[in-house]
């Protein structure tokens, strides 16, 4: 549970998410500008989750998942959507639409691994990366 | 030392981020001004509302809370009248301006606050 796919369109989260998720959180992070990128990236790239914005231009949040959802690599694999839109009927909508959970936008980048992380942990998909750090 | 790096590449990216700012500020308050302006032209709406939808998120992250906040309330009242289907009504609309001509304001101070912050690093 270590590479992680970013879908954002917006390029200035983007970055900021990178740092965040791979040099605070050390996990292996590839991202896309849409959905459409996305759904082309995930035969190489094979994520073992995926977090989603779920405001984007075209193919929103929840048309992407439906699309990955289709896609034999990412069938099964845990979506966190990340949106401003918090509210609690919301996020119930979202996990009915398959999402394993909600992270709220704006987001403090040196949390941002730790959630997603905890996350992981309570839907069942533990961490390899905390297995290694458990071992060691 | 590997906190250092990332705060420092973190402290990069805000800094980045900041300087860019008045002029992102600028070109959502334009597409406000524009729906102000035409307030049944939906595209208009739409295009102000996905602009000042992406502002608030990252304004936010990147640490600028008060702007964020202030984006935030705007973009729920853009939302509004993209839910209701009609213009906001006159007084809504006066506040919104108000709302984004303040945004301008506090962007071009966070922006040179953080070029300050840049000139007396050695």
């Amino acid at each position: 549970m270590n590479r992680l796919l970013y879908i954002e369109d917006e390029p200035d989260i983007r970055a900021i998410a990178v740092v965040s998720l791979r040099d605070v959180g050390g996990f292996t992070v590839e991202t896309a500008s849409s959905g459409r990128e996305a759904l082309r990236m995930v035969g190489s790239f094979k994520p073992d989750a995926i977090l989603l914005d779920v405001m984007m231009p075209g193919m929103d949040g929840p048309e992407t998942l439906q699309e990955l959802r289709k896609k034999p690599e990412t069938a099964r694999t845990p979506v966190i959507f990340m949106t401003a839109k918090v509210q609690s009927h919301e996020i119930g909508a979202y996990r009915k639409l398959g999402a394993l959970d909600v992270i709220p936008k704006p987001f403090d980048p040196m949390e941002l691994a730790g959630q997603v992380r905890g996350i992981l942990r309570a839907g069942g998909f533990a961490s390899s990366i905390e297995r290694a750090r458990m071992g060691s | 030392m590997i906190n250092d790096t990332i705060g420092e590449r973190l402290d990069g990216l805000r800094r980045r981020y900041a300087l860019n700012l008045p002029l992102k500020v600028s070109q959502a308050a334009e597409s406000v001004r524009a729906v102000l302006a035409a307030p049944r032209n939906r595209a208009l709406l739409e295009a102000a509302h996905r602009g000042v939808h992406s502002l608030t998120g990252s304004s936010g992250t990147y640490g600028f809370c008060d702007i964020s906040r202030i984006f935030r309330e705007a973009e729920s009242m853009l939302q509004e009248s993209l839910e209701s289907g009609v213009p906001l009504p006159s007084e809504r609309q006066f506040h919104l301006r108000e709302l984004i001509a303040g945004l301008e304001s506090l962007a071009a101070a966070a922006a040179s606050v953080r070029a300050e912050i840049t000139e007396v690093r050695p």
